[in-house]
Formats: structure tokens, C-alpha cells, sequence
């Protein structure tokens, strides 16, 4: 089977056969969807030629200026959102992050608020940082983090870290627990589902950070979980190619919220502490936000994904 | 005897029997393997890599895995319901164990069509 035969798309199926002589379905389709695609990409090249000419005449200046002061960035702790419609509508709150100005070795937080179908959701995107796993609460006082989210639950009856969590290689807690893990080797974060990954064994032979909660996408699939109640959902999620802590900014089922993280453009995505879990980022100006209360009593064990 | 279907890499060797598995999913750079008796299996290979070895050792006339989408490969044998507007796609043997995965809805309708048709034959 030669590489091209292999090439499939979302919406086509394939008889896997030795002779390989099954000819993928909805080949028709993915015809007509060419040639709509083609039919958008003329009339959004059009539209673009058309915002140009209007931005570039004389005299439309300070409309551009009222737009952007519209959506300057949100400096409270409330979540606070630039539009109440229900189109998928995307608001840069840092209105610096539209510039590309930005020194590559610069580390701040962008900060995307978004709806989708409906849903709200916070998408915080680091820049510039590495990511580690650290226990307590000392990072809400570190200046030098600019990022950082609650990431692995904590055990009720013995307040432990629910399952198999790794911090510069040294396994902190072990057991069975959520399917979903993350690991983080040499800097680089990896998500997936797994209920055993060779990735567990690189963190701890790499000196990398591992740690496990509820799955909630997986290659652009919804992933259901048990619990059914709703509550404000967190996620580490992969748009993209880049990996981003997601909010919703509503109470929701796990399930809405990853369907609401797949319309969004997630491939992959693991649940975060979620509810009034803490979530801090530094904006681009240096100032700090925090997105949930900060637990001045919080069990030892309280960890955190943070970006550095 | 059972036909059984290997993958190995540098690190691994996974063997499984064909009749055993219900379906196999992608995660990223990796695929897994679901298995009749709820067990799975984490290979360290894509999805198109499984899809190729599976060819490679399947039997003329033998086309029980089917490809759904990039994301997905079913074992026919355990399809038992499929809803392409709720993208629902039932795997169960209707006695010990029932997976509920999704796909889009073409790859769904195409599929149902396919079933349809040669149940028909």
C-alpha cells in the first residue's frame, strides 16, 4: 500500500483488504467539497482585497482605533467577555499580541476569549516558556512564572496525588487512576490516553514530569467521562500544533465541554482541576491575573502545571 | 489456527488476534488497540502504519477491519448500531462488553450504506 493510498479523510471510510483494490467511499464528495473549497478561498481573497482598500482609504483611521480600544485587555479577576453573539467570534483581549514585534525570547501569556456554538471559552497560550509540574502552593508568589494551572486531582480520602505523578524524574505518586495523561520530556509536552504509555517511563528516565487526569479529546474525537455534573471546566489542550489552557467561562458536562474544545479546533485535550481551581497568567504589560481564588488553605499536595 | 496480527517496533511487541479486536483508535504519534476482553494496548505507531499491517497480513477475501476517517479502524464483527446524526457507532459482541465511538457523519452514512448494501447481496 503505497503512502497516497493510505491518505484518508474524516468523512470517508475504507475496506482494509491485502489486494488493497477497496476504493475509499465518498470520493465523489470529496470532489464537490474541493471544488467549494476553492469556490470559498476566491470569495474570502476577494473579501480580504475588499477590507484592505477600506482600511487603507483615508479617513477611516479612528473607526480602526474605536474597534481595537473596544477590545482592550480584561485587567480584573472576573471573567469578562467582548461579545455576546453566538457565531464563532474570536476577541484578542492583549491587543499587543496582534503585533509581531515580539522578541523571540519574550515570555508572556496571549489570552483569546471565544464562543463557540454558543459555549464561552478562555484560551491562555503561553509564549516563550517551558513547562514543568511543581507541588505547593509557592508559584502563586513566583514572579518568574507566567503561566501556571492546577493539573493533577488530589485523593479525598488520603490526600495524595490521584495517580502516577512525576516531578524531575522522581515518581511522586503512583497508582491507577484517569486514562488521560500528560508528560513533559526535554520541554516538550505530550497528551494522549493511555492506561500504560512509554511516556511515564521517559519522564522518569529524563529527568520529565508525568501526570494523569480525565481525558477529553483525543485526535480530534470526543471522549466521554463518568462524572455528570457540570462545574467551570479546564483543560491542557492542543490547537494547532501549540498547547494552550482552556476555560469555559460556564458551568458544563464534561461532555459539552469537549465538544465544545473539539468545535474549537482541539485535537487532543486532558482535563484540568477544574471549578474554583487557580489559574494564573502574565499578561504581555507584566501584570499578573488570576482567574480563580487562591487557596490559602490548600492540602500540601496541591500541584500545578506551570510555564516558565 | 487463529489468525493473529503482530506489531513490533524496536521496543515492543504487540500480538493480537484478529477476531479480538474491536477496534483501534489514533492518539497522535500513537495508536491503540481495544480488545474483546476490554484489554488495550498502546502501540508507538500512527494509525496508517496499523492500517498497512493489517493489509499485509490479512487473508484474500479477509476485510473485516474498516477504515473510519483518520482517527479509527473496526472490526465489522462488532458493529451493532450506527447513527450517523448523533455520529454514534456502537461496537458490542451483545453479551459482555459495548464500546460507543464516534466518527463524522459522512464517514457514518457511507458506512451504514456499505453494510446496507451488502447485506442486501
Amino acid at each position: 500500500m503505497s503512502n497516497k493510498r493510505l491518505d484518508i479523510g474524516d468523512d470517508e471510510i475504507r475496506v482494509i483488504s491485502p489486494t488493497g483494490d477497496e476504493s475509499p467511499r465518498n470520493n465523489g464528495k470529496r470532489k464537490r467539497k474541493r471544488y467549494v473549497y476553492a469556490a470559498i478561498s476566491v470569495i474570502a481573497a476577494v473579501a480580504v482585497a475588499a477590507i484592505v482598500l477600506t482600511v487603507l482609504r483615508p479617513g477611516n483611521a479612528n473607526e480602526t482605533e474605536t474597534e481595537d480600544a473596544a477590545m482592550a485587555p480584561v485587567n480584573e479577576r472576573a471573567v469578562v467577555f467582548g461579545t455576546g453573539s453566538d457565531t464563532k467570534a474570536i476577541n484578542e483581549t492583549g491587543e499587543d499580541d496582534m503585533e509581531n514585534t515580539t522578541p523571540a525570547n519574550e515570555r508572556y501569556t496571549s489570552r483569546r476569549d471565544t464562543t463557540v456554538n454558543g459555549t464561552r471559552l478562555i484560551i491562555l497560550t503561553p509564549h516563550g516558556a517551558t513547562a514543568t509540574l511543581e507541588v505547593g502552593n509557592d508559584v502563586v508568589n513566583d514572579t518568574t512564572a507566567i503561566l501556571a494551572a492546577q493539573a493533577a486531582d488530589i485523593r479525598r480520602d488520603n490526600g495524595e496525588i490521584a495517580g502516577a505523578y512525576v516531578v524531575r524524574g522522581e515518581l511522586l505518586s503512583k497508582g491507577e487512576a484517569k486514562a488521560g495523561y500528560c508528560s513533559i520530556v526535554n520541554g516538550e509536552i505530550n497528551i494522549g490516553v493511555a492506561d500504560a504509555t512509554p511516556m511515564l517511563e521517559q519522564a522518569l528516565t529524563s529527568e520529565g514530569y508525568f501526570f494523569r487526569q480525565y481525558p477529553l479529546v483525543a485526535a480530534g474525537q470526543l471522549i466521554e467521562n463518568k462524572p455528570q455534573g457540570k462545574a467551570r471546566r479546564k483543560a491542557l489542550a492542543e490547537i494547532d500544533g501549540t498547547m494552550s489552557v482552556v476555560m469555559s467561562a460556564d458551568k458544563l458536562t464534561f461532555h459539552d465541554f469537549s465538544q465544545a474544545l473539539i468545535d474549537a479546533g482541539v485535537r487532543n485535550a486532558i482535563y484540568l482541576v477544574g471549578a474554583n481551581s487557580t489559574v494564573f497568567y502574565n499578561h504581555r504589560d507584566g501584570r499578573r491575573h488570576f482567574m480563580g481564588p487562591v487557596d490559602e488553605n490548600a492540602p500540601d499536595n496541591i500541584n500545578y502545571i506551570v510555564w516558565r | 489456527m487463529e489468525k493473529r496480527i503482530v506489531f513490533s517496533t524496536s521496543t515492543e511487541m504487540v500480538s493480537v488476534a484478529a477476531d479480538a479486536v474491536v477496534y483501534f483508535t489514533a492518539d497522535g504519534n500513537y495508536s491503540a488497540i481495544n480488545m474483546a476482553d476490554r484489554g488495550s494496548f498502546m502501540l508507538t505507531m500512527q494509525l496508517g502504519q496499523v492500517e498497512r499491517r493489517i493489509a499485509e497480513r490479512a487473508d484474500t477475501g479477509d476485510n473485516r477491519f474498516i477504515r473510519i476517517g483518520k482517527s479509527l479502524i473496526v472490526n465489522r464483527d462488532f458493529i451493532t448500531y450506527i447513527n450517523p446524526q448523533r455520529q454514534k457507532l456502537v461496537l458490542s459482541d451483545c453479551r459482555t462488553f459495548r464500546h460507543e465511538v464516534s466518527a463524522s457523519k459522512e464517514a457514518l452514512k457511507a458506512l451504514k450504506e456499505l453494510l446496507e448494501k451488502e447485506a442486501t447481496l
